[in-house]
């Protein structure tokens, strides 16, 4: 621990034992997240702050009697526990980062609370919130949310309209949402989808309509949470497709692809990844002419060549 | 004495003051800490550790003298604390969702802070409601670098103080890594990405700065209790927020009018904030990075349409030549 969060802890175990006196060792040890042993050498040094010439009442005496810790202090370090101001500023940049639809009310009010305490006092460090941006996209995802949230806490199915950019088409399909993940800005629903008869992720933005269904389905029985979140971010697919990209390129692509790309002639790279279908590495390609070129299966290689030329007969049409 | 102790005899040393204390009574209170050797390096010491206590939200000011007021420092009682907040079970499941997503994330500055505040949270509340088990948010790519943390504390360390850092630079665009002083303005996080936006002394303009292309950052030791630079009143941070490849600042500016197919409306609309909406799925560009553009319209592929004007087409045609 370094030593803000040690002061931080310090400040901390005087004003809640002064305003507990007799608190018992491992309560206060839990209280502060440490082992009761660490927590009697840690108050053994608190003992020690103050120096000479102080009155005598100006040392800080705290004590461990029958298991139980007391003080004894000057007064003016002991007030009620609240947060200083650099504490206030981190809780409003975590809920800032919140969308507000997770909980309409209850984030709004939070931001409210904290942010009046903040503005009532004002130091050198008043424009510190300013500083540091956390970019919430301002996607549409605000009623949506709640009725989705609203189906898997009640268990209802949901018919939903959904653009799969995987497969590059829009279909129709009844799902049982079992879950809500917010990954780097963007919002997934996942669930078992009956069109698929599988389990699905859906991005929030592709789904182009939600309606709640009168059925109702069972607790889900093969749904592990905690391995699905581990595992959310393999990819799945099996095929292997492989890309070539210049020197230009070279530099990005291994900064976000890290392990999965070696190098390759004239200081290019080629990019391996596994995807269930070619729609999402074509876009890649696409995306990344002329300093891409995709090299294998050929039926990739097929697909990239008529996507582009699609792409192309749109451009060239008159408009 | 160590650090810690000296910490924090000194928060009780000016919190028992009855009036504000000079330098020198400091010097005589500590000597071993402040009153040995060489007076520049003591102050230097002193500096650092006012510095510390600031940033752990301890206001220590500096009292002039004037109008019969004593000249020296002091800790402002009213000011240490901010008023309570309570909060209620609903609320406090909220936060630890909000709170425990950012603790996940090791490159978050004020980690600390957060940290402290949901110790004194949980402290205090009787009734520990966790957060909703339906919801999961992560913000941070899988492993951030190790090295990312210390850089970005370094970082919030100097955009506090308002200190000059050196950085050394990988610049992708350039392929070359350069040494450089910068006065940080900003930090903004976007998709698990950190990127400084700051007063590049070398180029005399603002710049930007990806994180994880930053080899090292050295805070300017220098007067640490004084800052190097102050932020224009004018600059927005916010301005950098949400900016689209097309809006990086390459060349004059060129209007693009494209189209948009209605079932990726609700998707890409985000993206186009700062575009004039010339009809439904209609809107028109101000472009100053052709390429950029380019590349997100291919992403698209045949979901989003050049209208205006034709030598824009024509580029991502000739663009795609190489691939049929």
């Amino acid at each position: 621990m370094n030593v803000t969060g040690r002061i931080n802890r310090i400040l901390f175990i005087l004003s809640y034992v002064s305003q507990n006196q007799g608190i018992q060792v491992e309560d206060l040890a839990r209280r502060v997240g440490m082992r009761p042993r660490q927590l009697l050498k840690e108050l053994e040094f608190i003992s020690l702050i103050g120096k000479p010439p102080f009155k005598p009442d100006d040392y800080i005496d705290i004590y461990v009697e029958n298991q139980q810790v007391r003080i004894e202090f000057d007064q003016s370090l002991n007030r009620p526990i609240r947060f200083t101001r650099p504490e206030a500023v981190a809780l409003l940049m975590s809920l800032e980062l919140l969308d507000a639809e997770v909980d309409p009310d209850g984030v709004g009010s939070l931001k409210e609370k904290i942010g009046r305490a903040i503005s009532s006092s004002v130091d050198q460090a008043s424009q510190l919130e300013n500083r540091i941006v956390l970019e919430r996209d301002t996607h549409l995802i605000g009623d949506r949310f709640s009725l989705i949230r609203n189906a898997i806490e009640n268990r209802f199915k949901l018919e939903l309209e959904y653009f799969s950019l995987m497969r590059n088409e829009t279909t129709k399909r009844k799902v049982r949402p079992y879950f809500l993940m917010k990954k780097l800005g963007y919002w997934y629903l996942t669930g078992y989808c009956e069109l698929r008869n599988d389990l699905r992720t859906f991005k929030f933005e592709r789904i182009l309509s939600a309606t709640r269904l009168p059925e109702t389905f069972p607790e889900p029985e093969d749904f592990e949470l905690g391995r699905f979140k581990a595992d959310f971010d393999l990819s799945t697919g099996e095929r292997r497709i492989e890309i070539f990209f210049d020197k230009k390129l070279a530099p990005w692509i291994k900064e976000q692809w890290g392990t999965s790309v070696r190098d390759a002639e004239d200081e290019g790279v080629v990019l391996t990844v596994y995807s269930e279908t070619l729609e999402f590495p074509s876009r890649l390609v696409l995306r990344s002419a002329p300093h891409a070129r995709p090299l294998s299966p050929p039926e990739f290689v097929e697909k990239v060549k008529r996507d582009a030329e699609e792409i192309i007969s749109l451009q060239d049409r008159e408009v | 004495m160590n650090r810690t102790e000296r910490l924090l005899d000194l928060i009780t040393y000016l919190l028992n003051a009855r009036e504000p204390v000079s330098w020198r009574k400091i010097k005589n209170h500590f000597p071993d800490d402040y009153a040995r050797g060489v007076e520049e390096s003591n102050q230097r010491k002193f500096e650092r550790d006012k510095a510390e206590l600031i940033a752990l939200g301890i206001p220590i000011d500096y009292q002039g003298g004037s109008e019969g007021l004593k000249e020296g420092y002091l800790i402002r009682k009213e000011k240490l604390f901010l008023p309570e907040v309570k909060f209620s079970p609903g609320e406090f499941s909220l936060l630890m969702l909000a709170a425990g997503a950012v603790m996940g994330d090791e490159t978050f500055p004020y980690r600390h802070q957060l940290e402290s505040a949901l110790d004194k949270i949980t402290s205090l509340q009787n009734k520990i409601d966790p957060p909703p088990d339906e919801i999961a948010i992560t913000y941070s790519t899988p492993k951030p670098a190790a090295s990312q943390s210390s850089l970005i504390n370094k970082i919030q360390d100097s955009l506090d103080r308002r200190k000059t850092v050196t950085l050394r630079y990988h610049a992708f665009s350039t392929g070359q890594t350069t040494e450089r002083d910068v006065n940080p303005y900003g930090l903004i996080f976007r998709r698990g990405k950190w990127t400084l936006v700051g007063w590049d002394h070398l180029r005399q303009d603002l710049r930007t700065f990806v994180v994880r292309r930053i080899e090292n950052v050295e805070v300017n030791l220098r007067r640490p209790g004084t800052p190097d630079y102050q932020i224009p009143d004018d600059f927005s941070l916010r301005l950098y927020q949400n900016q689209q490849p097309w809006e990086l600042r390459i060349h004059e500016p060129v209007v693009v009018r494209i189209r948009v197919s209605s079932h990726r409306l609700n998707e890409l609309l985000p993206q186009l904030k700062n575009a004039a909406a010339i009809k439904n799925d209609v809107f028109e560009l101000n472009v100053t990075n052709r390429s950029g553009l380019v590349s997100w319209i291919l992403s698209q592929k045949t979901d989003v349409q050049v209208l205006e004007p034709p030598d824009m087409r024509r580029q991502i045609c000739d663009v795609l030549g190489s691939l049929t």
